[in-house]
């Protein structure tokens, strides 16, 4: 249950609430996790600190932290690989007021969209200081609750190709499996996986030309749950992955 | 803490909770459009509002979140444009479309799905059907399929453009959401049944008025909540309760030490129940992960969640019973013993026997015995749930008659007085049952489910407690369908002659019997009467159904729009497939030759009657060939099964197209059972009050009878007020179920109206007669809203009412009538359904549904076409995607609407629906039902759709993308 409502004005404002010990305080974006909470806790809403803008620098998108999933759709374009991620993901309400930053907090393995950020490889700059990490590291240590940090932008690389298929039980269905293959020169690919588990996986940052079905099999090898098999998800990644890569080449 | 929302242009200083969300800020603030949809995660979109123009869930934001930006509810969108003296702009065009279209069902996401199409249409009034559904992609619906919805958008749409005049709009509405109509002559003749009219209740609804049972000012009254159980079958061994008793704001917390204990069964049907007795508001047992343990009532939501947080309870575990398989093996856990349990039938709590059932039909073993082939197989059909986007909700109180008044979104309004009376230890008299809108039911509110909970509250605390289910609740303890075990033998002579067919079933009631016993009879009594053989077996049909329904320690099944008929439709329907596969027959010819025709005795007819003494009944009316007629060209059957070119999908070799077919039979009522009821008078301007006890819930049965009584009386629908249910003042009916509405309770209507309009007649005989010759009542025509002699002359029907009331031998006209069909004349339905499946990874997409309906004569188009298109999309679930899994322990996999995926309206294939007449001449107009045949034949129509894509052969659904990809490499 939300105990303390904040709108901070400033960055610095912002990050003094969020690094308080007690009581327990949280970053809030659009709302849509936070606001159903029975944790005991105080909010800090980022809505005023003007993270919602979206820019290309250098070829590159800048995305603001809070800017929402909708204004990202339809800066991609609905048929984009991230743009059809993010519709699964959520109906346009969500996607009114889930914001980028939130999804990178709170999305699960089930996530289409965190998925396919994870095949952009795209990175994250934290405040204070400003420092960038990859969205690989951010998956890894995210859990381990740290007070007294921001998420303030998100960068996209420039690439060349980025395709994402999705198997589930009707077209806008969660994903059982989904995949995403990036292509970020002439023979760099990232192939990831989701539809299970805490968070997507990683499965293959190499050369296409390369043997990438090993890591496929690594990664999908053990992700049986209640949803489907683990050998359902093996047999279905490795095409899944196969097409994407051939369709990227 | 005190903030200043922008609410529909005003400025309003609220002071808050920081937890408070702005959907129930919104709603102490009077503001009732936004609805609860129970729901965790804002995954159902009934509660929103335009933030700045965009539509938000209202229920997944913090009211301190929306400070600063401009919040415009569906109360500013548009009103009535007559306020007496007082004229308005009218609503929004299309908010006008939605009343025009039939885009509104229950009504209960109409304010939602208009804002969402507001907020399209005010930047772009240019748009796509594709962007209109992605714009709708954040509102569920469980009612309309989307259909119509989409089609008043896009009117809407081009009127705002100026592509259409507000002259064309009704006409392009009303030409875009019909249906196709193959009409019977003596339907041509009805002035208003069989018109396209709108429904009575859609102003009120489209505007979000406070119309259900939610939408009063609770200030005064306790919030109840349910300590449900974690464990699957326990006893309790000790409660301790005392610090949720001293908690501030606590004002009751009840076990079952509190509450008399009186045995009763929660299904909403008529007395007798035709089940086991064998539940109790509180027990000292319980018997599903979600089962009752306690009532808390406390002063806020927060203070109940806190209070059930600090009860304890101490479980003695008993051993777990998850597989109907083992139910009735010895050693068994046993769920039922307790010694008031009271029997049905053949029911034995000692096996987890909720009720058996066993019928032979003709000479069955001879019938197997004549066969050329004996086919036999096994399926499975899921649990699933009705997903209302209202959750059950109830409001009781004492009135100052000290009566209980029960405000409740009930199917059953009178069912549940009857029920409620000896649980909580009052007189019937004493219960005052009121039914305001109902957000949605299908099933799921024919029980008694949470009334007895605000109920005993109320009357511990002597003041008003709300109840309102959260999404979680319903998953884990309201109804559900009955998941089935399905046995099918079928003897074939090579021609294609079925000669004897049999069906044995495992039910599972879950944890306690509602419904056990009729739903399961209803599989084989509607599903298994359909092919009866050809030749002599048309005469002399061989059928067997042996059904066992027992109890698991999952959460109670129940009611479900089509009551047992799905679960067994998509075996037979399988079956048939399979045969006519093998036997190199074509699946239409074969399933044309053995089915039902005109004329024929309903084969069970002869063998149950749920429960009661059956009674023999033929079936007059079947127009099942002219639907496999109109459903294959619509879809292009003859152009697609047979050519293996259309089955492939140009440069991806991976996908497969296929097209499938079932038929379906339902059911129309009970027969010698259901009672309907209803009484009309009129009113000093002519028009007429008809008071109800029939259950609109959402399905467009107030407007249909309406229409009826429109009819009879000559008047327009307008010109008919309805008001249904309430206990105290309206006629008895059974409620909604069984598809009985328009046909019983609309002859009850018709009956009531035709005594009313006799008097009329008789004083407008008397007014128009001149010195030479005395009118009788016979010569005189009810039309146009006035009386008319045969030498036209006439009177208008007000005048009629003034002089009755006023002039002279006054008296109130008015008629009341009530009626028991002695039949049930079924509807018919061929379903075809489009799939495209990536034979790689099992992925299914169902690209289009067809339904062709006999439903007799359609009183109301839109209304019908919307059950019909909701309908499949319900029934698409079950095909596909819809299904409630339990782990070891019992536990729920699906507590919400993501994990239980319900269609968007942005992934929806294309549907179409005709409507075949037949005349049934049972009914004044010809009407039989049409409420729940489309959850019939959906999902073995898609199964046979993926077996012609790929040979894939599925016995299970809903057809997911794993089980479709097991399927092919079996066949490998």
């Amino acid at each position: 249950m939300i105990s303390e409502y904040h709108r901070p004005q400033n960055e610095k404002e912002a990050l003094q609430l969020l690094s308080r010990v007690a009581p327990k305080t949280l970053a809030l974006g659009g709302g849509t996790v936070l606001s159903k909470t029975k944790e005991t806790l105080a909010v800090v809403d980022l809505q005023a600190l003007g993270w919602n803008r979206i820019q290309l620098v250098e070829g590159q998108v800048h995305a603001g932290s809070c800017i929402t999933l909708e204004a990202l759709l339809f800066h991609f374009g609905p048929d984009s690989a991230l743009g059809r991620s993010i519709a699964i993901d959520a109906g346009k309400n969500i996607r009114d007021m889930a914001t980028l930053g939130g999804s990178l907090v709170s999305n699960d393995g089930r996530s289409a969209f965190l998925t396919a950020l994870l095949a952009a490889d795209i990175k994250l700059i934290l405040k204070p200081g400003d420092q960038m990490i990859s969205i690989d590291k951010w998956l890894q240590e995210r859990n381990s609750h740290k007070t007294g940090i921001l998420i303030s932008e998100i960068r996209f690389p420039n690439l060349p190709h980025i395709d994402f298929e999705t198997v589930g039980r009707s077209p806008m269905d969660k994903p059982i499996i989904c995949c995403s293959v990036a292509l970020f020169d002439a023979n760099r690919v990232r192939i990831t996986f989701g539809g299970f588990g805490s968070q997507p996986v990683l499965a293959y940052d190499g050369d296409r030309r390369s043997d990438f079905l090993g890591g496929v099999e690594r990664a999908l090898a053990q992700a049986g749950d209640e949803w489907a098999s683990a050998q359902y998800r093996l047999e279905t990644g490795r095409l899944l992955a196969k097409r994407l890569v051939d369709k990227a080449a | 803490m005190i903030i200043n929302l922008k609410i529909n242009q005003s400025l309003m200083s609220l002071e808050i909770q920081p937890a408070d969300t702005l959907l129930a800020v919104l709603r102490k603030a009077g503001l009732f459009g936004a609805k609860f949809g129970g729901c965790d995660k804002g995954e159902c979109g009934a509660c929103t509002v335009l933030l700045d123009g965009q539509p938000v869930n209202s229920c997944s934001m913090l009211a301190a979140q929306a400070e600063g930006h401009s919040i415009d509810t569906i109360e500013a969108i548009g009103e009535h444009p007559e306020q007496g003296w007082k004229k308005t702009e009218g609503l929004d065009p299309i908010q006008q479309a939605f009343i025009e279209s039939g885009a509104i069902q229950c009504g209960y996401c109409t304010p939602a799905m208009v804002l969402s199409s507001k907020a399209l249409l005010d930047t772009n009034t240019k748009v796509t059907e594709k962007e209109i559904r992605e714009a709708m992609s954040g509102v569920l619906c469980r009612c309309t399929g989307y259909q119509k919805p989409v089609e008043a958008v896009k009117a809407a749409a081009a009127l705002k453009n100026g592509s259409i005049t507000i002259n064309e709009f009704k006409d392009e509405l009303v030409a875009n959401s019909m249906p196709q109509m193959d009409l019977v002559p003596e339907a041509k003749e009805f002035k208003r049944v069989g018109k396209p009219d709108s429904k009575v209740d859609a102003m009120k609804l489209v505007q979000g008025k406070p119309a259900f049972t939610a939408d009063v000012d609770l200030k005064d009254a306790l919030v109840a909540r349910v300590l449900h159980s974690p464990v699957a079958h326990a006893r309790i061994k000790n409660i301790d309760v005392e610090n949720a008793r001293n908690l501030p704001g606590v004002a009751a917390v009840l076990t079952y030490k509190d509450i008399p204990r009186v045995i009763y069964s929660t299904a909403g049907q008529s007395d007798p129940i035709p089940g086991p007795l064998d539940a109790f508001s509180l027990d000292n047992k319980v018997r599903f992960v979600g089962d009752r343990v306690a009532f808390v009532a406390a002063e806020t939501l927060e203070i109940a969640d806190r209070a059930l947080e600090l009860i304890e309870v101490e479980y003695e575990e008993l051993p777990v019973l998850l597989d109907s398989s083992h139910a009735m093996k010895p050693g068994a856990p046993i769920l039922h013993d307790e010694p008031e349990y009271q029997k049905f039938g053949e029911s034995d709590p000692k096996k987890n026997l909720a009720a058996a059932i066993r019928i032979d039909i003709g000479e069955v073993e001879k019938g197997f015995a004549e066969a050329d082939r004996i086919f036999e197989a096994d399926y499975e059909v899921p649990k699933v749930q009705q997903a209302h986007i209202e959750p059950h909700v109830t409001l009781t109180y004492w009135d100052s008659d000290d009566r209980l008044v029960v405000r409740t979104s009930t199917q059953v309004p009178f069912h549940a007085r009857r029920i409620l009376a000896p649980v909580l230890g009052l007189p019937i008299k004493r219960i005052r049952v009121i039914k305001p809108r109902i957000g949605g039911g299908f099933g799921n509110k024919q029980e008694i489910l949470i009334e007895d909970v605000a109920a005993h509250l109320t009357i511990a605390t002597r003041r008003p407690v709300f109840y309102e289910c959260t999404r979680e609740e319903e998953f884990i303890a309201a109804r559900s369908r009955h998941p089935m075990k399905v046995h099918m033998k079928t003897g074939v002579k090579l021609d294609g002659t079925i000669t004897a067919n049999e069906m044995r079933v495992l039910t599972d009631t879950g944890a306690y019997g509602c419904h056990a016993l009729t739903v399961t009879g209803n599989t084989g009594q509607k599903a298994m009467a359909l092919y009866v053989g050809d030749g002599k077996y048309r005469t002399a049909p061989n059928i067997r159904f042996y059904a066992d329904i027992v109890y698991t320690n999952t959460p109670p099944a129940g009611a479900y729009r089509g009551y047992g008929v799905p679960q067994g439709v998509y075996p037979v329907e399988r079956q048939m497939e399979t045969i006519a596969r093998e036997l190199g027959l074509d699946p239409i010819e074969f399933r044309m030759k053995n089915a039902l025709r005109a004329g024929e005795l309903q084969p069970f007819s002869t063998s149950w009657s749920e429960g009661r003494e059956p009674k023999p009944e033929i079936v007059h009316t079947v127009g099942l060939e002219r639907c496999v007629n109109l459903g294959r060209k619509a879809i292009g059957w003859d152009q697609k099964f047979k050519d293996e070119k259309w089955h492939e999908v140009p440069g991806k070799p991976y996908l497969r197209k296929g097209i499938g077919i079932a038929l379906a039979m339902q059911g129309t009522a009970i027969p010698y059972l259901d009672m309907g009821s209803a009484s009309i008078k009129i009113n000093e301007d002519g028009s007429f009050n008809l008071l109800i006890g029939a259950t609109d819930l959402g399905t467009g049965s107030d407007t249909v009878l309406a229409q009826m009584a429109a009819e009879t009386l000559g008047v327009p629908t307008e010109d008919i007020l309805v008001y249904s249910s309430d206990t105290d003042f309206t006629p008895f009916d059974k409620g909604a179920y069984a598809s009985s509405t328009t046909y019983i309770s609309g002859t009850a209507v018709t009956k009531a109206a035709q005594q009313a309009a006799q008097r009329i007649k008789t004083r407008a005989a008397a007014m128009l007669s001149s010195g030479q010759r005395a009118l009788k009542a016979e010569e005189i025509e009810l039309r146009d809203r006035s009386a008319w002699s045969p030498d036209g002359k006439s009177v208008t029907i007000g005048e009629i009412a003034m002089a009755t009331m006023h002039h002279s031998d006054q008296e109130q006209i008015m008629g009341i009538a009530s009626y028991v069909s002695p039949v049930a004349p079924p509807p018919f339905a061929a379903q075809f359904a489009e799939v495209t499946v990536d034979i790689e990874t099992g992925r299914l997409t169902v690209d289009n549904l067809v339904m062709a309906v006999d439903s007799g004569v359609v009183v109301n188009p839109l209304t019908a076409s919307g059950q019909i298109e909701g309908g499949m999309v319900q029934a698409l679930g079950y095909a596909v995607s819809e299904e409630m899994v339990y782990d070891e322990k019992g536990r729920a996999r699906e507590k919400d609407l993501l994990d239980y995926h319900i269609f968007r309206a942005d992934e929806m294939p294309e549907m179409k629906t005709i409507f075949v007449e037949t005349f049934e001449p049972s009914h004044p107009f010809g009407a039989k039902a049409v409420a729940e045949i489309p959850m019939d034949g959906v999902a073995p129509a898609v199964s046979n759709a993926i077996q012609d894509a790929c040979g894939a052969v599925l016995h299970r659904i809903p057809a997911t993308p794993e089980r479709i990809l097991n399927a092919l490499k079996r066949r490998e």
